[in-house]
C-alpha cells in the first residue's frame, strides 16, 4: 500500500520544554492509524503539525508522497484537532456551510449528504452550542467530511463520550474507511477504543515513538494467559510453583492470578488447584490487551 | 481570496447577532438627531455643530469595539483554523478579513457622514467651500480608522479583549491626545506646536478637524501620509502576530 503521509525526524519545542523528539511516523493509504500515549506525550502537538497550525522546529513532512507544496496537499486533508471548531451561534447546516465557503466546496447537496452520514439531518434550526458532546464531535467529524478528504486526522474523537457515544463514532470511522476509503490517523488514549478499528497503532511517550506495528502484530506482541482467581492466592502460587513447576506467573490486585505458561493445559491446571482443596471462582484463557501492553511498554503497570 | 471573503460574510450574517448590531449603530444617528435636536440645531452654529462631532465620534468608538467583536470572536471559537488548515496564507486571510469588513463599516458610515454634512452646510461650518475634498478626506480618514481596527482585531484571541482594547485606543485617539495637549500647552507653551503636529497625525483629531476648519494643504498631506503610515504599521504588526498566534 502506497505510503499516504510521512513525518521523519520531526521535533518541536515550547520554550525549554521538547514536546515532540525526532518523531517518525508512516501511513498507509486506506488504514486506519492510531497515535495512542497519554495526556501530554505530544499526540495533539504532531497532530497541529500535520495540520500547518504549528511549524517544526526541525523535521520533514511527506503529503501523498511529496516534501514540496505541502499547503496544496492540505487542501486534500480534513482535521479536527483538540475539539470540534464550531460556531455555537450557528446551526449544524450553517456550520457546514461555512467550511464549505472556507475550502471552496462548491456543491451544496454535499452538506445534507453529511448531515445523513452523521445523523444530524433533523437537527433543524437548534444552535450548535445546545448540541450534546456526542452530537457536536458528529458535527466535527462531519464537517471534516464536507470536503471528502483523502486524510482525516482526528485528535480524541471519543474524548467525553458516552458508551453509545463511542460505539456511534467508531462504526462512523469504520464506515468511512472501509465504503469511502479514507485514511484515518485516529489519537486516543481511550487504548481498548482503537484496539477496535485500527490497522496501524503508534505507541507514544514524551514526543517519541516508543513502538509501532499493526493489528496482526499486536496479537502476537498482547501475550495470551490464564486468569485464574480462588478463595486462596496464596495457596494457589505455592501450588503452582510447587506442583506444576510454573515461574512465569504474576499476582494482580491481590486476588488474581495471570499464568503466562501451561496455556495448552488448562484442565490440567484447574485440577491440580481443585485437587488441593481450592476453590476455583474465575478461570479463563485471555489476551493481554492492547492497554495493558501499551503499560508495559511505558514503564507503568496497576497491580 | 473570494471564497475567505464570502466565508466572512456568511459569518457576519449568520453567526449571533452582530450584522444587526451594526445596522442598529449605522441606524443610530437618526434617533440622536431627534433627541438632540435642540441642542444641535438652536445653539450657535459651533455649539450645535461640536455636540454632533462629539455624538460623532462616540459612534466611532462604538462601531469600531462591535467590528472588533464581529471579527476576534473566530479566535474565541477556533473557526478562523479552518482557513490556516486549508493552506491559505496568513498574509491572505488578513487581506480577506480587511476587505470583507471594510465595506461593511463604510456603508455603516453612510447615514451619519451625511447627517454630519448636511449639519455643516446647513450651519456653515468648516471647508463648505470646497465639498468633494471634504467628502473625499472623510471617507480616506475612516478607511484608515476602520483599516486599522479590522487589521488590529486579528491580532486578539479574545473577543471581549479585542473590544475593550479597540474602544480605549480610540477613545485615546480622540479625548486622550486632546488632554495630552492640554497639559502640555499648559505645562510647556513653547513645545504646544510641536505636540500639534504629532496630535495631527491621530485619526479623531483629523476627523475635527475636517469638520470645523479651512483644509490646507498641509492637512491634505499629513491625512494621505498618516493613512499610509497608520495602515502599513498595522498591517506588519497584524501579520506578524497573526503568525505567532495561528501557528505557534
Amino acid at each position: 500500500m502506497e505510503n499516504i503521509l510521512k513525518m521523519q525526524g520531526v521535533s518541536k519545542n515550547y520554550g525549554k520544554n521538547r514536546v515532540v523528539d525526532n518523531f517518525g511516523i508512516t501511513v498507509k493509504r486506506g488504514s486506519i492509524h492510531g497515535l495512542i500515549g497519554p495526556n501530554g506525550a505530544g499526540k495533539t502537538t504532531i497532530m497541529r503539525i500535520l495540520a500547518g497550525l504549528t511549524a517544526p522546529d526541525c523535521g520533514e513532512l511527506q503529503f501523498f508522497g511529496s516534501k514540496e507544496n505541502l499547503d496544496e496537499y492540505r487542501r486534500r486533508m480534513s482535521y479536527m484537532i483538540e475539539a470540534p471548531i464550531i460556531d455555537p451561534s450557528m446551526t449544524a447546516y450553517n456550520n457546514m456551510k461555512y467550511v464549505c465557503l472556507v475550502r471552496g466546496v462548491a456543491d451544496e447537496n454535499r452538506i445534507n449528504e453529511v448531515l445523513d452520514f452523521v445523523s444530524l439531518n433533523d437537527t433543524g434550526k437548534k444552535m450548535a452550542g445546545k448540541f450534546s458532546l456526542g452530537m457536536k464531535q458528529r458535527l466535527g467529524i462531519g464537517m471534516a467530511l464536507l470536503t471528502k478528504p483523502e486524510i482525516m486526522v482526528l485528535d480524541e474523537p471519543v474524548n467525553g463520550l458516552d458508551p453509545n457515544g463511542i460505539v456511534d463514532i467508531r462504526l462512523m470511522l469504520k464506515k468511512l474507511a472501509k465504503e469511502q476509503n479514507v485514511t484515518i490517523l485516529i489519537s486516543s488514549h481511550l487504548l481498548s477504543e482503537l484496539s477496535e478499528i485500527c490497522d496501524e497503532f503508534t505507541l507514544v511517550k514524551d514526543g517519541k515513538v516508543i513502538d509501532s506495528f499493526n493489528a496482526e502484530e499486536l496479537k502476537t506482541k498482547c501475550k495470551s494467559r490464564i486468569r485464574i482467581k480462588t478463595n486462596d492466592i496464596n495457596a494457589t502460587c505455592a501450588i503452582l510453583e510447587d506442583k506444576l513447576s510454573v515461574k512465569s506467573y504474576k499476582v494482580v490486585h491481590d486476588d488474581e492470578i495471570f499464568l503466562y505458561e501451561k496455556l495448552d493445559e488448562i484442565e490440567l491446571v484447574s485440577k491440580t488447584i481443585t485437587d488441593s482443596g481450592i476453590i476455583i471462582t474465575k478461570l479463563l484463557f485471555e489476551n493481554e490487551s492492547l492497554e495493558e501492553y501499551y503499560l508495559s511498554k511505558v514503564g507503568v503497570t496497576h497491580e | 481570496m473570494n471564497k475567505l471573503m464570502k466565508s466572512e460574510l456568511f459569518l457576519l450574517r449568520k453567526s449571533g447577532n452582530y450584522l444587526a448590531y451594526l445596522i442598529i449603530i449605522a441606524i443610530l444617528p437618526i434617533f440622536l438627531v431627534f433627541v438632540a435636536f435642540n441642542e444641535i440645531f438652536s445653539h450657535d452654529f459651533y455649539t450645535g455643530t461640536n455636540e454632533l462631532i462629539t455624538v460623532f465620534i462616540f459612534l466611532i468608538m462604538i462601531s469600531t469595539a462591535t467590528l472588533a467583536i464581529t471579527i476576534s470572536r473566530k479566535y474565541d471559537n477556533r473557526t478562523a483554523n479552518y482557513a490556516v488548515m486549508d493552506g491559505n496564507k496568513p498574509s491572505k486571510i488578513i487581506l480577506a478579513i480587511l476587505f470583507s469588513y471594510l465595506p461593511v463599516a463604510l456603508v455603516m458610515f453612510v447615514l451619519p457622514s451625511l447627517i454630519m454634512l448636511m449639519t455643516l452646510f446647513r450651519n456653515g461650518v468648516g471647508d463648505t467651500d470646497n465639498p468633494l475634498l471634504m467628502i473625499v478626506l472623510m471617507i480616506v480618514i475612516f478607511i484608515r480608522i476602520y483599516s486599522s481596527t479590522i487589521l488590529v482585531s486579528t491580532i486578539f484571541k479574545s473577543a471581549i479583549a479585542s473590544a475593550i482594547i479597540t474602544y480605549m485606543r480610540t477613545a485615546f485617539d480622540y479625548a486622550g491626545i486632546s488632554l495630552v495637549l492640554e497639559v502640555i500647552s499648559t505645562t510647556y507653551p513653547e513645545k504646544y506646536d510641536f505636540v500639534s503636529k504629532i496630535g495631527d497625525l491621530f485619526a479623531p483629531v483629523q476627523l475635527e478637524s475636517l469638520l470645523t476648519k479651512y483644509n490646507d494643504t498641509t492637512y491634505i498631506l499629513t491625512v494621505l501620509a498618516s493613512f499610509i503610515i497608520d495602515i502599513a504599521l498595522c498591517y506588519v504588526v497584524a501579520l506578524y502576530t497573526y503568525k505567532k498566534k495561528m501557528f505557534k
